[in-house]
Formats: C-alpha cells, structure tokens, sequence
C-alpha cells in the first residue's frame, strides 16, 4: 500500500461543492466576457477587430487619442457632465429640503414626481424631448442637453440628500433656529454641513449617470455637439477598426479607477 | 408693533409654509417644464395624422394607435420585444441566483471580488459591452470557434435573437443580481442550517426555505429586468443589427428614417403604457405578499 499522497486543500472538496464554484466562476466569466474581449482586442495589430488578436501594437491607442473627434466628444461630455451635476445638484438639495419638509402622503407623491424620470423608458424620453425641444424652437442644442440630463439625475440627488437628511438631528437645526439664526443661515451653516457626504455622492453619481448616458442623448447630439458614448454608438455602427476598443479600454480602466475609489471614499453603501 | 403670541405663531408658520414651497419651485418648474410638457407633446403627435414627407396634420384619430396593434408586422415586433423581455427576465434569474447567493453568503474576500465582477459591468458603457458582445459574436467569433472544436454546428449569433438575448441578459444580470442580494441578505442562515438539521437535503432547503422566502426578491428583479430589456436600445441595435426589430428601434426608426413621428409618438406611448401597467402589477403583488399574515409555525 502506498502512503497517501499530501492532499491540496481543493482535494478535499466535496465534488458539489466544486461543482457550485466552477457554476459561479462560468457566470462571472460571462459577465466579464465582453469587458475582457474589448480590453485584450485594444492591443491588436489588425486593421480589423478579431478575437484573440494575431499581433500586439499600441497603434490603436495612438489613433485614438490623437483623434480630434473623440478629443472633442470627451470635453463635451465633461462639460456636460459637471454642468448637469452642478445644476441637479442645487436643485436637488432644495427639492429635497422641500420634500423633508412635507408629511407623509405629499411626500410619497412629489417623491414619485421626482423618480418619474427613471420609470419612464429612455428612448420615450428622449423623442419626447426631441419633439419639444424642436416644438419651442430651441432644437439639438447644448442647452437642451444640459437641461435634459439635469432632469434624468435629480432623482439620484434627491434620493441621496434625502437619505442623508433621515440621518441629521432635528434638534441641531431647531437650537441653531432659536439662538436667532434664520432658516437659510440654518441651513447653510449647520444642515448643509451635517449632509456633505450625501451631496457629495449625489454630485457624483449624477456625473456618471450624465456621463453614461447614451438614448436620450443619442436624439438630442447634433453632428458638432456629440458626446464620448454617442461617438462611439455611431462609430460602432459603420466602421470596425480596434481604435474604439482602444477608447473603450480607457473608459473602462475609468470606471474601474472610480469603482475604487468611491468605495474607498463613499462606500457604496449609499449609492444602492 | 408686537402681535399676541398665537397670532405671531400663526403668522410664522406661514411664512415657514410659503418658504417650503418655494423650495419645491424649482425642481417642480424642471420636472414640467422639461420632462411632463414632453411627454404632454408626444401623447398630442400620437392623435395627429402622418402626411407622406415627414409633416403631421393636427387631428384627433386613433389611426396610430390601431396600425401598431392591427398591421401584423408591427404586432410581431409588439410580441418579439414582450418575448425578449421574457426570456432576458428568465435567463438573468437563472444566473444570477446562484451568484445572488454567493454574495449573500459568502466570506468577506469573496464577497467583495464577487461583488466588483457585477459592478464593474454595471457600469462600463452599454456601448462598450454592447461592442464587445459584437466582437465575441461574430463570424468566426471566438464562441462560434468554440462550438466547432466541440464538434457543435456553426450557429450563426450576431444579428440572431440568440445574439441579442445572451448579451441583454449580460447587461442586464446586474439589476437582477443587486435586487437578490438585497433580499437573500435578510434571510437568516439559520434557516437553512436548521432545515438542514432536521434532515433536509440541499434541494429541499432551496425549494421549502430559500426559494418561498426570496419569492419578493424574483418578483422584484423580474419586472425590473423585463421593463429595462423592453425599453433597451442600443443592446438591441448594435447586436441584433436590421434583423432583430423590437419596439425601441422601431420608434428610432421611425422618428430618424421615416420621419413618421406620430407613429413613433403612438409606439411610445404604448412602451410607455406597458411600463407603468408593470409596475403597478409589481407594486400589488409585492403588497398582497407583505400583507398575508405568515402561516404560524
């Protein structure tokens, strides 16, 4: 008889449970697939995108960056990124305040009034405001995108102040009152103050979801003013070289970058 | 002058009350003004009749409404896109259970790794996964390969339904597997490891215990999936290409192409309608559960 060899820790895994974890690694693996696809294919040598590539080069990367097109949607989603952030911000912060404000009931209903925006499927929302925007005159402009994200993030403002809002003590304001401070000093000096992290996460996530966006954009973006994700959307659709893949990959070491970082500094906590 | 105290309170109060409506004004003036005057607009084109060349004539018919439900292609595309939201619902509950599970229970590290491999998907760019599945897709793609090493036939993927249901379902399994976690978490360990005391084997502690409990979670994450899969649009497009007609390219269609707005007006307003029917249908059936009283032990 033969002693038994040294037994590695996975030798002693009941064959259900291996079965359990390699189920779970399959759905990660396919959940990932896409993203993984996208990142290894950015390096190809190719002219055209093919899955694992033959070559490696970072030509698709130089292409990239130094195209004025993709250069000029970036700004134009950062700019509108910070401007529909900022400005859903400050609404926010009031509406939320309002809403604080009410008793239960009216509450619900203008909480409701508030998420509309995200029941409401994105392609209606975005002829609805192709239609009006065109209706009043003012057409595909900046300026109705700017007000047009800033309608689809005040729900996550609202939602994120409020929160925050449920955490504050009543009785600090109410002291602040007394000792003669008026109600905007209050809540300048000592509501605002008390809630900064959820403003602050609020801000954030109304950026990313600006920035993100991508239907209702689709049908406000003229030709000069487009942002990142409509570039691509159009670009995807007629041509197929790696230089996407390339922007993609720098998208994703984005987001992956800001995952991190929020959980380090935000926790996510707060945004779900 | 110095009011009697009631009167000032009274006074006061008022003023607290005008100040708490003022604060609504703005929020109340960007939500109508930009977000219900368009919707307001879309229900008015969808009444109006279409004149060839891309002009309405202002009327009030249901011509719209009807072609869409009558004309069999359009009822196709009403069935197709109910279809797809269906099985996009199904499959990302099939997957994303066990993964809902290995979060819910699982140890820290894992937890954590687990929980960055739905996020991280979450929120890179539909585009970008939308492009990816494009590429693993194709023709010669790395999964059609794949089946032909196995000795499986080429099935053509990209631009098939296939195609568009296994990667809405990649897009949208996130929804599905936050919604579970949330729910799974609240359901104490203890229960299985007792059921599993008392003699029961695994598949029993997921049909008798888990399952019934979780029943909340599933409804919920299903209504959700299969609202954001019908609404999709650049899933859709990107991979399903002119082949995989659903509501949401067809209203794109027809508001940049055929520039029949009152039609894609109509479209959306039925999108719209079978959106709201599903969540007040999930808002009853989440209720009506929360309401029984549990059956004592």
């Amino acid at each position: 008889m033969h002693a038994p060899r040294q037994r590695r820790w996975w030798h002693q895994l009941k064959p259900i449970v291996w079965l359990w974890w390699s189920m779970i690694g399959v759905i990660v693996l396919f959940l990932l697939a896409p993203i993984i696809v996208v990142v290894i294919g950015s390096f190809s040598d190719q002219a055209y995108l093919v899955f694992p590539p033959q070559g490696l080069s970072l030509r698709w990367y130089v292409q990239a960056v130094s195209s004025r097109d993709f250069r000029d949607s970036t700004l134009i989603s950062l700019e509108l990124g910070v401007l529909a952030a900022l400005l859903s911000t400050i609404i926010g912060i009031v509406t939320a305040l309002g809403i604080a404000a009410r008793q239960r009931p009216a509450a619900d209903m203008l909480m409701g009034l508030v998420s509309a925006p995200l029941l409401v499927p994105g392609i209606v929302v975005g002829i609805a405001m192709l239609f009006y925007f065109t209706d009043i005159g003012v057409g595909s402009t900046f300026a109705s995108l700017v007000l047009a994200h800033t309608v689809l993030t005040l729900p996550y403002v609202v939602r994120s102040v409020l929160a925050g809002l449920e955490t504050v003590d009543r009785t600090v304001e109410e002291a602040a009152h007394s000792l003669g401070a008026s109600r905007f000093s209050v809540i300048t000096t000592v509501t605002l103050p008390m809630i900064r992290g959820s403003v602050l996460a609020g801000a954030v996530f109304a950026f990313i979801i600006s920035f993100d966006e991508v239907i209702v954009t689709l049908f406000l973006a003229s030709p000069r003013v487009t942002t990142l994700p409509v570039r691509m959307y159009n670009y995807i659709a007629y041509t197929s070289d790696p230089s996407i893949a390339a922007i993609s990959t720098l998208m994703i070491v984005a987001t992956v970058t800001l995952v991190l970082v929020i959980d380090r500094y935000v926790g996510f906590a707060r945004l779900f | 002058m110095r009011l009697p105290p009631r009167q000032a309170k009274a006074r006061r109060t008022a003023a607290v009350d005008r100040t708490q409506t003022l604060l609504l004004a703005p929020g109340l003036v960007l939500l109508f003004g930009v977000f219900m005057a368009p919707l307001c607009i879309t229900l008015r084109y969808s009444l109006n009749r279409f004149i060839a060349g891309g002009s309405q004539e202002t009327a009030f018919v249901l011509d719209n409404y009807a072609r869409f439900i009558l004309d069999p292609y359009y009822a196709a595309i009403l069935l197709r896109t109910l279809a797809l939201g269906s099985g996009v619902a199904l499959v990302t509950l099939l997957l994303g259970y066990p993964l809902a599970y290995a979060i819910a229970r699982g140890r820290s590290r894992w937890r954590a790794l687990l929980i960055a491999a739905t996020l991280i998907p979450l929120m890179t760019n539909v585009v970008v996964r939308s492009y990816g599945w494009m590429i693993l897709l194709s023709n010669s793609g790395v999964i059609e390969d794949a089946l032909a090493e196995l000795g499986l036939p080429r099935v053509k993927l990209l631009y098939t339904m296939t195609g568009v249901v296994l990667s809405l379902t990649q897009v949208m399994m996130p929804f599905m597997v936050l919604t579970l976690v949330g729910v799974l978490q609240n359901i104490s360990g203890d229960l299985e490891d007792a059921a599993c005391g008392l003699g029961a084997g695994r598949w029993r502690v997921f049909r008798d215990v888990l399952l019934p409990l979780s029943l909340p979670g599933i409804v919920a994450g299903s209504f959700l999936v299969f609202a954001l899969t019908i609404s999709a649009f650049a899933t859709p497009r990107l991979v399903g290409g002119a082949s995989v007609e659903v509501m949401a390219t067809m209203i794109y269609d027809q508001v940049l192409n055929a520039l029949n707005w009152p039609f894609a007006s109509a479209t959306s307003i039925i999108l719209l309608v079978i959106v709201l029917a599903l969540m007040i249908v999930q808002g009853r059936l989440l209720r009506t559960r929360a309401d029984t009283p549990k059956p004592a032990a």
